[in-house]
């Protein structure tokens, strides 16, 4: 019984830590945490990005659209926040080193669904069929072939480096930190 | 509306394709072929490095695999001497490249996903753990079938074949009539494995006493369910489970707009009545990647509205239209393959 326990105990640690490439909560001591703020660089998209968002160099209302629907389509599906950002953090690496066709919004809304694909894939134990996944009467729906390619483009374009460290990943240590220590529960995150 | 020049997403013109090409490996011999698709030992023709290549293959209906997603993330996060190390993603049709290091070989069938199940859930992984235990005891596989019907089979022989007895309600699951065995098979999993004392069972497992696992393995080792209403069975304990009895009963999925039920991966007649084989009923081997054709979706805002050659998003690849278009094939699934192991 009590090998099972500790398994238990293990396993809860590590689904809600399962993006941060560290294992467990009770050892994210400060070095671990400045290693994964060091590691976080390596999955943001350049500063460079956030300049042509604002230039108009990438279209930000495309984006927000993109934006709206991942989030009406995690709700509905009730993805955990993490799937939320890591489909969001796919979205912006991928447009910051892709350029999309102008004036193409399927483009984008193409890229959302697979973006949130495979964020899903990555998180949930539930993941719908590709055509499912297409809530909220989009303007453009895809059959799974095509959100296939684009899932595979994605993958490759983010070079596969899909373990990405998300804003999720640190809500533990600065609630720990805020509850002067005390450990919160694993279910902190999904509740903030 | 601008009309996306051809080769505007163009895959080769851009700098930030990730992945290499499988042509950078020279296919030697098949390995071994599993439900998530074929391993090949491969040979690196730059550096002449031997590796094991796994194909995926594409999912009609969930595009790429979760099953593969997972096993990638997992893998770049083992590091260990028997574990073995992803050196490298590469695509069918790709450039640039990533390079890791090989690693031994020490290969453990984590998916046992069978009867085209496609939901992930804790159960099926409790599946394979147990599953896993008992081929570490058993020193070999123990559910070696060729496709998933025999393997099912397989599954019958040793864990039991289910019945009202010792999985209440299972006669009402639609598929029931199809895949009960055409005799009665007892459950033999302690006679089977309980006296393994040649297994080579890792020093770990056997110094913790086998018995735990064992019986992990056993409670474990319940037959996954034909789903009851839906197209994918999903594996989910048995009667008594030992750790998710409070689990519903598989999810119809958030019967939305779509509304309409989901036939099985490979169509209706994958799994027919008629035919004996392997003491189940069973006709196709085709482990449920035949390629149908696509339900129509009914909300056809862009199609045929867009005025772009074959760019709409339903387009199959036209030239307009990047994803996959000018580099991919334009027809059947692109082959995405992981390069898992080097075999030295």
């Amino acid at each position: 019984n009590q090998i099972f326990n500790k398994q238990y105990h293990f396993f809860i640690n590590d689904r809600s830590t399962s993006l941060m490439g560290c294992s467990g909560f009770a050892i994210q001591s400060d070095d671990t945490i400045k290693e994964m703020v060091e590691k976080e660089v390596e999955h943001l998209p350049e500063d460079d990005y956030l300049k042509r968002l604002k230039t108009g160099d990438v279209d930000l209302s495309v984006r927000r659209q993109a934006l709206d629907w991942v989030w009406k389509a995690s709700a509905y599906y009730h993805f955990g926040p993490l799937s939320f950002c890591l489909a969001i953090n796919y979205l912006d690496r991928f447009l910051e080193v892709y350029d999309l066709p102008r004036g193409k919004t399927w483009t984008v809304q193409l890229l959302a669904v697979a973006c949130l694909s495979i964020a899903a894939k990555m998180e949930e134990t539930k993941v719908p069929l590709l055509v499912d996944l297409q809530v909220g009467e989009p303007k453009f729906v895809f059959e799974a072939k095509t959100i296939y390619r684009m899932e595979v483009l994605v993958l490759a374009t983010l070079k596969w480096k899909m373990h990405t460290i998300t804003p999720c990943s640190f809500i533990d240590y600065f609630l720990s930190t805020i509850c002067n220590d005390q450990y919160p529960s694993s279910s902190s995150m999904s509740r903030s | 509306m601008a009309i996306a020049g051809a080769g505007q997403l163009n895959l080769h013109e851009s700098p930030c394709w990730g992945s290499r090409s499988v042509d950078c490996f020279e296919k030697l011999e098949q390995i071994s072929e599993g439900t998530y698709g074929q391993v090949y030992m491969a040979r690196e023709i730059k550096t002449g490095e031997i590796v094991a290549l796994k194909k995926i293959r594409m999912d009609n209906e969930r595009g790429f695999p979760i099953t593969a997603i997972r096993e990638i993330k997992i893998l770049k996060k083992l590091h260990h001497e028997n574990v073995i190390k992803l050196k490298e993603s590469v695509t069918s049709q790709g450039a640039k490249d990533e390079q890791g290091r090989p690693g031994k070989c020490c290969p453990i069938p984590i998916n046992n996903l069978l009867l085209g199940a496609t939901k992930y859930s804790p159960a099926v992984d409790m599946w394979s753990v147990g599953c896993i235990f008992a081929e570490l005891l058993h020193g070999k596989l123990i559910f070696p079938g060729k496709d998933e019907p025999e393997q099912l089979n397989k599954i019958f022989e040793l864990c039991g074949a289910p019945d009202e007895v010792n999985w209440p309600g299972v006669s009402k699951i639609p598929w029931y009539n199809n895949f009960k065995p055409t005799r009665p098979m007892k459950r033999r999993l302690r006679e089977a494995l309980g006296n393994q004392e040649k297994a080579p069972a890792t020093a770990t497992t056997r110094r913790k006493g086998q018995t735990t696992e064992i019986t992990a393995f056993t409670a474990s080792c319940r037959l996954p369910p034909i789903q009851s209403g839906q197209a994918h069975a999903q594996m989910r304990p048995g009667p008594n489970p030992p750790l998710h009895g409070s689990q519903p009963p598989v999810a119809a999925g958030p019967g939305h707009h779509h509304g309409k039920p989901r036939g099985p991966a490979g169509g209706p007649g994958r799994y027919p009545a008629n035919g004996t084989n392997g003491g189940f009923n069973h006709q196709n081997h085709g482990g449920g990647y035949s390629s149908g054709p696509y339900p129509p979706q009914g909300r056809g805002a862009p199609y045929g509205s867009s005025g772009m050659p074959g760019a709409g998003p339903r387009g199959s690849g036209g030239s307009g239209y990047g994803v996959g278009a000018p580099n991919y094939s334009q027809d059947g699934p692109t082959e995405v393959l992981v390069l898992d192991v080097a075999l030295t």
